[in-house]
């Protein structure tokens, strides 16, 4: 079994583990408020697996909008963008008779949902959304662009080292590709700040 | 909550993955290095009906051999095993010995096996290329894994193989096996093509497409993805990639190329002894490129003297209007995967009913008794094998475990209806 094909499974457990952490009530004292969050995160993208290629990973960023309720348990909706890989060089046996030059790259672009859940500094969230894999490819002067359309399921988990109505914070998410096999990590630091707060 | 946590947590137990199967070889060689080479009609003799002495659980208790392309396969039913076989004569063609692999077809489990031909005046007179006086028997031992072979094993003639007529075809989907059915290679290679025939099979199903700039390439889904490609760059709609970009960029899971239809028809027409090749064609823009593929080797094929009919699948109303609407050379041979009157009105000679339709023995005998051949597709399961064999009685059946559909046919079925030859 290769980590390629244990994406989904990775993705059930974390979920499984997210609920299970899930606080049933709030905790005790003053009841916590229903939160919406705005948030970015910026950091390096690290791909999974084998793969062969001249450079791996890059700098990631992302987007999100989340709900947070008083119990802890909250929603969260991310847009994200990482680079994975890219590759240079002159390859033969292609073209007949020629060396010819072959410049590769392969970037994600997401856009998942899920849940979160908040406990005292620690917050893991678990979702599930759409990726789009984008290839861009020059062999011998001729360009190609597909682009790939992937279910892609997200597993993250972030420390917050302030944490008021401003957080801050460093986290890890782990981003998994179903069809495409294209599994990656990235390490990150979060920013993020409560845009409205009710009781 | 917590509950349901749980139970997610569970399935994620349940994920399970893939690898790439190589085949065990004897070290050094074996008995076959330095050994000569069987007599062409030789191989022809070792085919029948044998009943194993022990082993059976491993084996079956009846299994059917086969010679093809040189070398000697031996099938069993269900789930038992299957053996691919080399034959070699040693001991100044005193001996004749077959070596090879046999594997579980549904399983990971394998292991090298050697047998001898008995009795040893049999083993001279093939050795010499003559028809052995009584039939033959085979003895000798099989392993586990790399191993060498220990565990004995003895196969006793039991019957001669059926030989219908109307001939019965053994059709290996997608040129030979799925890639996940880990035959060896993977599926629409070459190199699956070449390993067809003694995997059990007459005749093979491939799948073409059109690369970017035209080119007809071998592969099944519409968007190259590791599921059957490696490759990171290997990744998107078949039909934005030049075949250079698929040359350069493409790795099939055994890290073979992605081939050209051409590239397939030349292996078929001048490697293998397969008799048909069913050309699944997955766009209507692939349609004059793969027929015009297809002119080329038949006329290849005749030049050689080989008999190998090519036929291209239609499988939807949108393949059929676009095949009606080509300017396709009349003796271009097609199949349909709808309904008897889909191929009567497209012209077409093959009809292949998805199996679970049903055997629909009355359907098919009709449409055989009108000169056109019946196809099902994909059959992989004893059970359902039997049942198409005995109720429909068709002219071929479509299956990724070749060596099975042939044993069950040499168990229990029965020539088609027609058409005659």
């Amino acid at each position: 079994m290769t980590i390629v094909r244990r994406g989904p499974a990775i993705f059930c457990l974390a979920l499984g583990i997210l609920l299970c952490a899930a606080p049933c009530r709030a905790a005790a004292g003053e009841p916590r408020p229903h939160v919406l969050e705005l948030g970015a995160w910026a950091g390096y993208a690290l791909p999974l697996g084998k793969a062969v290629a001249d450079e791996r990973g890059g700098r990631a960023v992302g987007v999100q909008i989340r709900y947070r309720s008083p119990s802890g348990l909250g929603a969260f909706i991310e847009g994200g963008y990482a680079p994975l890989f890219s590759s240079r060089g002159r390859i033969a046996g292609i073209i007949p008779g020629r060396t010819v030059g072959l410049s590769s790259s392969l970037n994600a672009w997401l856009v998942t949902g899920g849940l979160a859940v908040d406990w005292r500094f620690l917050r893991l969230d678990g979702g599930l959304g759409l990726g789009i894999l984008s290839v861009r490819s020059t062999l011998d002067g001729v360009t190609i662009s597909p682009l790939q359309l992937d279910l892609v399921y997200t597993v993250a988990a972030t420390a917050f080292f302030i944490d008021r109505v401003v957080r801050l914070g460093a986290g890890v998410r782990a981003v998994f590709a179903s069809s495409s096999g294209i599994n990656f990590l990235v390490f990150t630091l979060n920013l993020g700040g409560d845009v409205l707060r009710r009781r | 909550m917590r509950r349901t946590g749980w139970i997610i947590a569970l399935l994620a137990a349940t994920a399970c993955g893939s690898g790439v199967w190589e085949m065990p070889v004897f070290p050094d060689g074996g008995l076959l290095k330095g050994a000569a080479v069987l007599p062409d009609p030789s191989a022809k003799f070792l085919e029948a009906l044998f009943r194993i002495e022990g082993s059976t659980s491993t084996f079956g208790d009846l299994v059917a051999s086969r010679a093809r392309d040189g070398g000697v396969s031996f099938f069993g039913s269900g789930n038992k095993a299957y053996s691919v076989l080399r034959p070699g004569c040693v001991d100044d063609a005193g001996t004749l010995v077959l070596e090879g692999y046999w594997r579980n077809a549904t399983g990971g489990r394998t292991g090298l096996i050697r047998l001898f031909v008995e009795p040893p005046e049999a083993a001279v007179a093939l050795c010499r290329g003559e028809e052995p006086v009584d039939p033959v028997g085979l003895r000798g031992a099989w392993g586990s894994g790399g191993d060498l072979p220990d565990q004995p094993l003895h196969l006793a003639w039991e019957s001669p193989l059926k030989q219908p007529n109307p001939p019965f075809r053994v059709v290996a989907h997608r040129g030979g096996c799925r890639t996940m059915d880990q035959c060896g290679a993977s599926e629409n290679s070459l190199e699956v093509i070449r390993i067809a025939g003694s995997l059990g099979a007459d005749a093979i199903e491939i799948d073409a497409q059109l690369t970017a700039d035209g080119v007809p390439i071998l592969y099944h889904d519409l968007s190259f993805s590791d599921r059957l490609v490696e490759g990171v760059y290997c990744l998107g709609p078949v039909s934005e990639f030049p075949l250079a970009h698929v040359r350069a960029l493409c790795k099939l899971e055994y890290g073979e190329q992605v081939p050209t239809l051409d590239d397939a028809l030349r292996v078929i027409v001048e490697e293998t002894s397969l008799v048909a090749v069913w050309i699944d064609i997955k766009t209507p823009d692939a349609i004059a490129g793969c027929v015009a593929a297809t002119n080329r080797w038949r006329a290849r094929a005749e030049a050689l003297g080989r008999q190998v009919r090519f036929v291209h699948g239609l499988y939807s109303d949108e393949m059929v209007d676009a095949w009606l609407r080509s300017d396709l050379p009349s003796d271009a041979v097609c199949l349909v995967e709808l309904d008897p009157k889909d191929v009567r009105g497209a012209g077409c000679e093959v009809w292949a009913p998805r199996w679970t339709r049903g055997p629909m023995g009355s359907k098919v005998k009709r449409v055989q008794e009108s000169g056109r051949t019946v196809a099902f597709w994909t059959l992989d399961e004893q059970e359902f094998i039997d049942v198409v064999l005995t109720d429909a009685r068709p002219n071929a059946i479509c299956t990724n475990r070749p060596g099975l559909v042939f044993q069950r046919f040499q168990m229990v079925g029965e020539s088609p209806w027609g058409p005659n030859p």
